[in-house]
């Protein structure tokens, strides 16, 4: 596994997008947050020590468990809460700065929208704001609700929406002005697989225009297909930071091989190749054989057609990122 | 700027979702529309009512008299007119209430007829100007309402001491046209004042305290909305002041307050200047002053949404600080009434090496040579009397003869009591005072004067030797039976005497009889009318002092004048016109003459040149209670109804000061309730400055004994304002600290 805060990945990619990387837009320094037990209980500590930075251009993925201190991170970075200890800071200035907010987007998790609100009133009011001009709001009101696909609704109240709609208008009034970060807290919830889809490409677009995602998911697919690099949290630990590819390597790939016979292999046989599992299932025989080289594959299936087995099926099998997710934060025995 | 205001416009746009401020408006429409049809008319006065007949069994005595009368008088003419039943009821001696109302409902019938009138029974009866103009036009000419109201006026000009004198035209309140209740007798100008006091019990009740709990519970739910978490984080994350948007979600509800205030206010007053002619501006600062009380517990229940974020909390929390509010201001009403001010001290004596003090009560304390305070008249009980219902007329200090005399009100007549150092300043009765004294003063050489009604006269020196009996029998309202006071012979005699003043120079008596100051010259042994000056065409009262050849006098308008007492003419005039004197005092050597005011205001002008004399003397002016010259000419004053002072204001210096002990009521009233009342905010003054605004009176009477002198209640209307103002600026500062320092 990778050393955590490797950024030379982004950098690369930044070089490729020919998009000037001048300074991280998250920048996480022993980031501690304690917040205070009830009476004469002990502090509870949110976030231990955590080192975080993310990259101009890249969406960025927070996974973890419940109460694994994602949502506290987050609330830090917009300032919503205060630090207890370390640093931490939004596009160069210290975290809840109102500079640093008027270019950050924001999609809580479980947003809940002023049902007097009707999504274009809801538009106006967020985007007052967030600092914009009503002949801004204007101009850019009917390409962001078609961008999320409101378009046509806007004068229906919020009251009447569903849950996937609120969350599309909540995505619409965080990127209604530009902003250079979007911090999004689930944003999928409630959405149909569509809905899902949609919400990716508009993410993957604005990545392409150069803004940052700082994506907090609870849904490691979504993650695996949309994220450059991803941060795991366990317990207010970074357990993880790097490319999804660095959590599921090569060489954890392994080999599913399905036989039939009358009997196992010889122990001798089975004993040259290192790691090799057995589960037997009536007359079939279900091998695991962890791939160091491909002729490893082919010593044993040579071995199995010696032993007269029948081969039903062979698969290829990498480790999943959910495998890699619940191995990391195994040790807190939590339940994602 | 543009966050906060689509902050204040979102909450606008919340409440009209809600429908709350639909419902409001329409209910202050309904009660527009209610009001509406309310109105009234202006018949004139004939109805009797049971209240308009007065000493009831007297006048049926008089009535039934007319049974055997032979002669036409009015009497016979009426009882003639009774019914047999009724008849037979007022030949028996009992009266009562149910009685009264036949009678006079009989009576008002008998106005309606038109024969109730026979010049040849009214022939010895003299009818007043309105009655003889009236008859002149010609009783026939008269129409029904006119000859009714002429009816009603012979009636009591027949009855003056049975039958009550009203204003000729009545009030009859009507609703749809339609007559509701009885016709009550008032003046135009009583009218109007009816009107506004009607308007500020009105705004007071239903607007002040219901509306503002109705303005309470449709605005508690705004800041908890905002504050729920769903919409919170996304709202902090937004580039605004976290104080400002709190800020501005109060500005919203309390504009949207405002907005149904100023329909109800403004409803009212159009339909009072459009509907009764009745145009009162005043009402319409009703409207930011009724959104201020708001904003005053709206603070209260923003802290409270901030914190719980709980719609329910924050009307709990309102509802009990405003209990807690009204429990403390009732407290201190109640400590202020019957604890703290019948102990402060308003009148102060000195003399030589001992000085005496005064309180509103009528108790009397003496600092002797060690500077211990004891009480004089101790043993005299002054009765079971509630505050300000006092029984003591007036004390004061006989500095020829070094006593101190008392007169105090008994069941039956005013007693006298003397206390002097021989007894231990105990009081010694010295039998029944002259009926009717209603104030105490002393003349040039400090002997102790009485005023009645139409007299004054002097304390005798030396009383006569006790009569046994007449002690015992003290109780009983008889004449003097011992010679205790001497008539001063005034030529010609006052019809009526409402105050008095002496000055030393050639033994000058000023006398004030309402209307007129004059002056009485000693002449051989009588005291002849000098001078005389009209001062008010109206009845007035005043206070008046006099020294060596100036007098100082201040009406009860606020207006003080100096003047020189040989001529009567005026050396200068001042004018406190919200302020209403309470008493007058003048130096012996007529230098110094001061007036203090019920508000705690102190006037000191050099009597000379009529010019101020105190302004760089005496720091803080505003709480003085009591002000005495003494023999050096030294101003004499108490602060704080304790404190006594004594300022020279020759050499412009402060020569001593003391203070009379606290009780420990009076302790507990200091460092535990006045504390705790100036932080929290008055609801219970609001009304005060409600109706200062509509009316314009801010002072009211508490004492029985009426005049200048009596105990009033200052109020200052905008104290509810000011201290409610800091109480916002501490409850917004207090949210706008937690909404920043706190993590949501």
């Amino acid at each position: 596994m990778r050393p955590v805060n490797d950024v030379r990945y982004h950098q690369i990619r930044m070089e490729a997008m020919n998009v000037e990387a001048v300074g991280n837009v998250i920048e996480v320094k022993k980031l501690c947050k304690s917040f205070r037990g009830r009476i004469f209980g002990k502090p509870i500590h949110a976030l231990k020590s955590v080192d975080l930075e993310v990259g101009r251009g890249e969406i960025f993925g927070l996974l973890g468990p419940n109460g694994a201190g994602k949502t506290t991170l987050i609330k830090v970075l917009l300032g919503v809460i205060q630090r207890s200890e370390g640093t931490a800071s939004l596009l160069g200035l210290p975290a809840g700065d109102r500079r640093s907010r008027r270019k950050v987007g924001y999609l809580p998790e479980q947003l809940k929208l002023p049902v007097h609100q009707t999504a274009t009133t809801a538009l106006n009011f967020y985007g007052q704001l967030s600092g914009m001009s009503g002949q801004e709001m204007r101009k850019k009101r009917d390409e962001i609700l078609s961008l999320v696909g409101l378009l046509g609704r806007q004068h229906e109240s919020v009251k009447r929406f569903s849950k996937g709609m609120q969350q599309r208008l909540g995505l619409a009034q965080a990127i209604q002005h530009d902003p250079e970060l979007l911090i999004l807290d689930e944003p999928t919830d409630g959405l149909d697989p569509v809905g899902r889809s949609q919400i990716r490409t508009i993410l993957k677009t604005l990545r392409d225009q150069g803004r940052t995602v700082f994506l907090n998911s609870h849904i490691l697919q979504e993650v695996e297909l949309v994220c450059d690099r991803v941060a795991i949290l366990g317990s207010g630990e970074l357990k993880f930071v790097g490319r999804i590819d660095e959590l599921t390597p090569e060489q954890h790939a392994s080999a599913l091989i399905v036989t039939e016979g009358e009997q196992t292999l010889p122990d001798e046989t089975t004993a040259r190749f290192t790691g090799l599992q057995l589960r037997k299932e009536g007359t079939t025989f279900h091998w695991n054989l962890p791939i160091q080289e491909q002729s490893t594959v082919d010593h044993f299936v040579d071995e199995l057609r010696k032993s007269h087995h029948s081969i039903l099926s062979i698969r290829r099998q990498k480790k999943t990122l959910e495998d890699a997710f619940l191995d990391l934060i195994a040790t807190d025995a939590e339940v994602l | 700027m543009r966050p906060y205001l689509a902050i204040i416009v979102d909450s606008f746009r919340e409440a009209l979702s809600s429908r709350v401020l639909w419902i409001l408006l329409a209910l202050i429409t309904v009660l527009l529309l209610a009001l509406l049809p309310l109105g009234w008319q202006r018949p004139l006065t004939y109805r009797l009512g049971p209240g308009d007949i007065r000493r009831m069994s007297e006048f049926q005595q008089t009535l039934a008299k007319g049974e055997t009368r032979v002669a036409k008088t009015p009497t016979k003419h009426i009882w003639d007119k009774l019914p047999e039943g009724l008849q037979s009821k007022l030949k028996q001696a009992d009266s009562n209430r149910s009685l009264q109302l036949e009678l006079a409902n009989e009576l008002t019938s008998l106005l309606e007829q038109d024969d109730f009138f026979d010049a040849e029974y009214w022939k010895n009866v003299n009818l007043e100007d309105e009655a003889a103009k009236l008859r002149d036009q010609g009783v026939s000419q008269l129409n029904e309402e006119q000859r009714r109201l002429f009816h009603r006026l012979v009636l009591a000009a027949a009855y003056p001491r049975f039958i009550r004198q009203t204003p000729s035209q009545s009030v009859l309140p009507t609703y749809l046209g339609y007559d509701i209740g009885f016709p009550f007798p008032l003046t135009d100008s009583q009218l109007e004042e009816a009107v506004d006091a009607f308007v500020a019990v009105f705004m007071y009740g239903l607007v002040g305290v219901i509306g503002l709990l109705v303005a309470i519970l449709v605005t508690s739910f705004i800041i908890p909305n905002t504050f729920d978490s769903g919409s919170l984080y996304l709202l902090l994350s937004k580039p605004i002041s976290r104080p400002f948007l709190y800020l501005a979600k109060f500005i919203g509800g309390c504009t949207f307050v405002f907005l149904n205030a100023a329909y109800l206010i403004l409803g009212l007053w159009l339909l009072m200047g459009l509907r009764h002619g009745i145009w009162n501006h005043r009402v319409l600062l009703c409207i930011p002053l009724y959104v201020f009380i708001f904003a005053i517990y709206y603070s209260v229940s923003g802290l409270a949404g901030l914190i719980w974020r709980n719609t329910v909390v924050c009307i709990a929390v309102t509802v009990v600080m405003w209990a807690i509010c009204w429990a403390i201001g009732t407290a201190k009403g109640i400590v202020d009434l019957w604890v703290v001010m019948p102990n402060q001290v308003v009148q102060v004596m000195e003399d030589q090496d001992q000085v005496f003090a005064s309180t509103n009560s009528g108790t009397v304390f003496r600092r002797d040579q060690q500077g211990e305070w004891n009480e004089v008249f101790a043993n005299v009980d002054s009765g079971p009397a509630p505050p300000f219902v006092n029984t003591r007329i007036g004390t004061i200090y006989d500095s020829v003869n070094r006593r101190m005399v008392m007169v105090q009100n008994n069941w039956s007549s005013p007693s006298l009591w003397v206390a002097t150092s021989e007894d231990d300043w105990t009081g010694i009765s010295k039998g029944n005072a002259p009926s009717g004294v209603q104030g105490l003063l002393n003349d040039a050489d400090g002997r102790v004067i009485l005023i009645t009604r139409n007299e004054i006269s002097r304390l005798v020196d030396q009383f006569e030797p006790e009569n046994k009996l007449v002690e015992a029998l003290q109780w009983l309202p008889l004449p003097n039976m011992n010679q205790m006071t001497q008539a001063i012979p005034l030529s010609p005699k006052p019809d009526r005497i409402s105050t008095a003043a002496f000055d030393s120079d050639n033994q000058r008596i000023l006398i004030w009889d309402g209307k007129t100051l004059s002056t009485y010259e000693q002449q051989d042994a009588n005291y002849r009318l000098a001078t005389e000056k009209n001062w008010s065409p109206d009845e007035t009262d005043i206070v008046l002092a006099a020294g060596h050849g100036h007098a100082i006098l201040a009406t009860e308008q606020g207006q003080v004048a100096v003047l020189q007492t040989d001529t009567l003419e005026l050396v200068t005039e001042h004018t406190y016109p919200d302020d209403q004197p309470r008493f007058a005092k003048a130096s012996p050597n007529g230098d110094y003459g001061a007036v203090l005011f019920h508000s705690g205001r102190l006037v000191v002008l050099d009597l000379k040149t009529g010019t101020p004399a105190l302004s760089s003397i005496v720091p803080r002016q505003h709480n003085v209670t009591a002000i005495e010259f003494n023999d050096q000419q030294q101003l004499v004053m108490v602060r704080t109804g304790k404190r006594i002072e004594t300022y020279d204001l020759g050499n412009k210096s402060r020569i001593e000061a003391d203070s009379l002990p606290y009780s420990v009521g009076e302790n507990v009233a200091r460092f535990g309730l006045d504390p705790v009342y100036k932080i929290f905010p008055k609801p219970g003054k609001v009304q005060d400055t409600i109706s200062y605004v509509l009316t314009g009176k801010k002072t009211a009477r508490i004492d029985d004994r009426g005049g200048l002198q009596a105990v009033q209640i200052e109020v200052d209307p905008w104290e509810p304002i000011w201290h409610g103002a800091v109480f916002i600026a501490v409850m917004l500062t207090v949210s706008s600290l937690y909404i920043y320092r706190q993590d949501f």
